[in-house]
């Protein structure tokens, strides 16, 4: 029965991005198949559904886990022409990852070509207190940054290790895509165009 | 106009190649106050011409290469910065439409600007490198941004570093890497990180036009790592070193050190967590793969899971039976030969296993000898058929090639759809672009159909002709292709059954078999 009602929900496209080895491939799992996988595997694509209840309401959500090379960059434009939401995954262990974070954000609202989106960021592998590098003061900065003309965007730290908030991340971007639907935001005015046109 | 202005084209390039040419907006860099202009440039292997259009009446610049330096100001902006002791030229900034324009652009320019001075690496292919490189008396084995790159990397320190090859270093370090490699210069690398050197080294590989194991060896090596995962390991790696000899000897080269150097890295995989799997996984795009998957530009071409796998798996069977496959230890005294000084001989693993070569190659080496004194024929015999394989193959290969440019242009031509899609528009003025575009695809297919319209436009008309003859080209192709693939695959088959012989210690009735049927040849 439970099928028949996920069969008619139309799924929901999440893409997972991030820099390399920030482990966007461990949340995705953890979440997915409720597991943390020790092998060190880097990804070039997978993908993953998942139904789930979110606020009463069934969800279809088709996960894509994605390569954290740049040199996969032409990839990378396609599959976000696809994503509906986007989970931006950095580790706050990994400054560079973490510099990644805002330029990833950029490309997002260029190949959407829209100013808001819905994106979820996530500050991962927080069960490392020792290692830790980004503080989750800088992190919030970053993200309400963003906030001031995209307000489908917010910052959570997780542990894919521990499966702390694994769950409120995903189930968090898919209430961020729903607001944003409701606002009719695939609607939203365009990006502006140059202003000297 | 359009075949009067190609035929000009062309008799030009007879007598000065043009390396590339195109519009881009234009701008002198001196007077902040100048407006941008359309122009038309054309780029000459020691100048950059700038023409008011494409007619070519008025040049408005032309520019000697070496008196300039390029500047990146951002994505698509760069300049040609005067330099200061070039008197008599001006410094002019370029815009392009989009980040892949360029690309394409700074390409060619860096190339033709730097190449006297070991720059301009990136994108170029393997054979340029090598025989620039040879011209300025560099290193002769595989370039010098991966033999300097390899050998940072491979000191104690790096490979010990976690994520190694995998992680990515910071993005303007990384750049800044980059540029001063396409201008030829020798950046110090102790100053970068591991990720920074290893990120640039992913970049500059993955940026070559073709794998390391070039497009015609593709197939093959595909079927030899299939069989290597399925079982009798020991045949196929007799197979896999047998693919490796025929290949060029610049991807040669460069597969070997590579493969030496991953295996360098896998075996501290208990410190940098990398097995070979994983190091696989991340350089097979680089190292082995297709047209498809490298120049994944239409959207609609996934990744196929399936031969990725593969490719996979035989890379990771390159790594792990480095010694068997490529066995000797020069390459590690390359890798060696470092920036630092060399780490002191401490019982760590790295040191450990150079005894391993060693005795590996000694023991290697006579029976190579041993075969090729037996026999100086077969030698010679496999020599030809080696030749003659490749030669073959790399026919086959360019004409699969453009047999897939020529149907994909058929599909397609970028022109036409746009032109149709006006047509479209201005027809079905007020109505949604969903519905344009259904009109589009329909005057599209009708197009196809070559039914001559009362169309005005003079390249759809030019468009349709070329398409007819597209047609039967690609059918006398497809014709040829499979000829070739037949007699490519007789004698794929004649050099493994070489390989198996001399591998065995020459085993003389097959050897008389394969040189009989070559004279038959």
């Amino acid at each position: 029965m439970s099928k028949s009602v996920s069969k008619s929900v139309k799924p929901i496209k999440i893409v997972v991005i991030g820099s390399g080895g920030v482990g966007k491939s461990a949340l995705t799992l953890q979440f997915s198949k409720s597991k943390f996988f020790l092998d060190y595997d880097p990804t070039i694509e997978d993908s993953f559904s998942k139904s789930c209840y979110i606020d009463n309401e069934m969800a279809r959500l088709d996960i894509l886990d994605t390569a954290g090379q740049e040199e996969f960059t032409s990839m990378r434009e396609q599959y976000m022409r696809l994503g509906q939401a986007f989970l931006v995954v950095f580790s706050v262990t990994d400054r560079k990852g973490f510099e990644e974070v805002d330029s990833l954000i950029q490309l997002i609202y260029r190949v959407k070509d829209r100013e808001a989106f819905p994106i979820m960021v996530a500050g991962n592998k927080i069960d490392l207190q020792n290692d830790r590098c980004i503080d989750q003061s800088l992190a919030q900065e970053l993200v309400q940054r963003h906030q001031e003309f995209n307000p489908y965007c917010a910052y959570i730290e997780t542990s894919a290790k521990t499966r702390l908030n694994v769950d409120l991340v995903f189930h968090d971007l898919v209430r961020l895509l729903r607001l944003y639907n409701a606002k009719g935001g695939s609607k939203q005015a365009k990006k502006s165009k140059c202003s000297l046109l | 106009p359009e075949v009067v202005r190609r035929c000009k084209r062309t008799e030009m390039s007879n007598s000065e190649r043009i390396w590339k040419d195109g519009h881009l907006q234009q701008r002198r860099s001196s007077a902040k106050s100048s407006r941008w202009q359309r122009r038309y440039i054309q780029l000459l292997a020691d100048c950059l011409r700038v023409y008011e259009d494409e007619s070519m009446k008025r040049m408005r610049h032309q520019i000697a290469l070496n008196t300039v330096n390029i500047v990146e100001h951002s994505d698509v902006v760069f300049e040609l910065a005067r330099r200061h002791d070039a008197s008599n030229t001006v410094s002019l900034i370029f815009t392009a439409e989009d980040v892949k324009q360029a690309a394409g652009w700074l390409k060619e320019l860096y190339w033709l600007r730097y190449r006297a001075e070991g720059g301009g690496v990136f994108g170029r292919s393997l054979a340029d490198v090598m025989r620039a490189q040879a011209d300025t008396g560099g290193v002769t084995d595989v370039p010098r941004i991966v033999s300097e790159c390899v050998s940072f990397l491979s000191t104690e320190t790096c490979l010990g570093t976690e994520g190694l090859l995998r992680k990515s270093g910071q993005k303007k370090a990384v750049s800044a890497l980059r540029l001063a490699y396409q201008r030829g210069e020798s950046p110090d690398l102790t100053a970068a990180s591991a990720h920074e050197t290893a990120t640039l080294l992913r970049i500059y590989l993955s940026e070559l036009p073709e794998p390391v194991v070039p497009y015609f060896a593709y197939a093959n090596f595909l079927t030899a790592g299939q069989k290597i995962s399925l079982g009798d390991p020991d045949t196929e790696l007799a197979n896999l070193q047998g693919l490796i000899q025929i290949l060029p000897v610049e991807n040669r080269n460069l597969l070997k050190l590579l493969s030496c150097f991953f295996h360098m890295v896998e075996q501290q995989s208990d410190r940098n967590l990398m097995d070979a799997t994983a190091i696989a996984t991340l350089f097979s795009s680089s190292l082995l793969s297709d047209d498809n998957d490298r120049l994944l530009v239409n959207a609609e071409m996934a990744l196929d899971p399936q031969p990725r796998g593969l490719a996979v798996s035989t890379i990771t069977a390159l790594i792990e039976n480095y010694e068997r496959l490529f066995g000797d230890i020069e390459f590690e005294q390359v890798i060696r030969r470092s920036v630092t000084p060399p780490p002191p001989p401490s019982p760590s693993p790295a040191t450990l296993h150079l005894p391993q070569h060693q005795q590996h190659s000694a023991s290697c080496v006579p029976t190579l000898t041993a075969g090729s004194s037996a026999s100086a024929e077969i030698q010679k015999a496999l020599s030809s058929i080696t030749r003659l394989y490749r030669e073959k193959a790399e026919e086959s290969y360019a004409l699969t090639r453009e047999l897939v440019s020529l149907k994909s242009r058929l599909a397609a031509c970028a022109h036409c759809q746009r032109h149709l899609l006006e047509v479209a528009s201005e027809k079905a003025d007020t109505a949604p672009p969903a519905s344009a575009m259904a009109v589009a695809a329909q005057a599209a297919a009708e197009a196809a159909t070559a039914e001559p319209t009362e169309s005005s436009c003079p390249a759809c008309t030019f468009h349709r002709s070329e398409t007819a003859c597209m047609r039967t080209v690609i059918a006398e192709l497809s014709d040829r292709l499979r000829g070739l693939q037949s007699e490519n695959e007789a004698l794929y088959k004649m050099l493994l059954a070489f390989n198996g012989g001399t591998g065995c210690g020459g085993n003389g009735a097959a050897a008389g078999n394969v040189s009989g049927s070559d004279t038959s040849r």
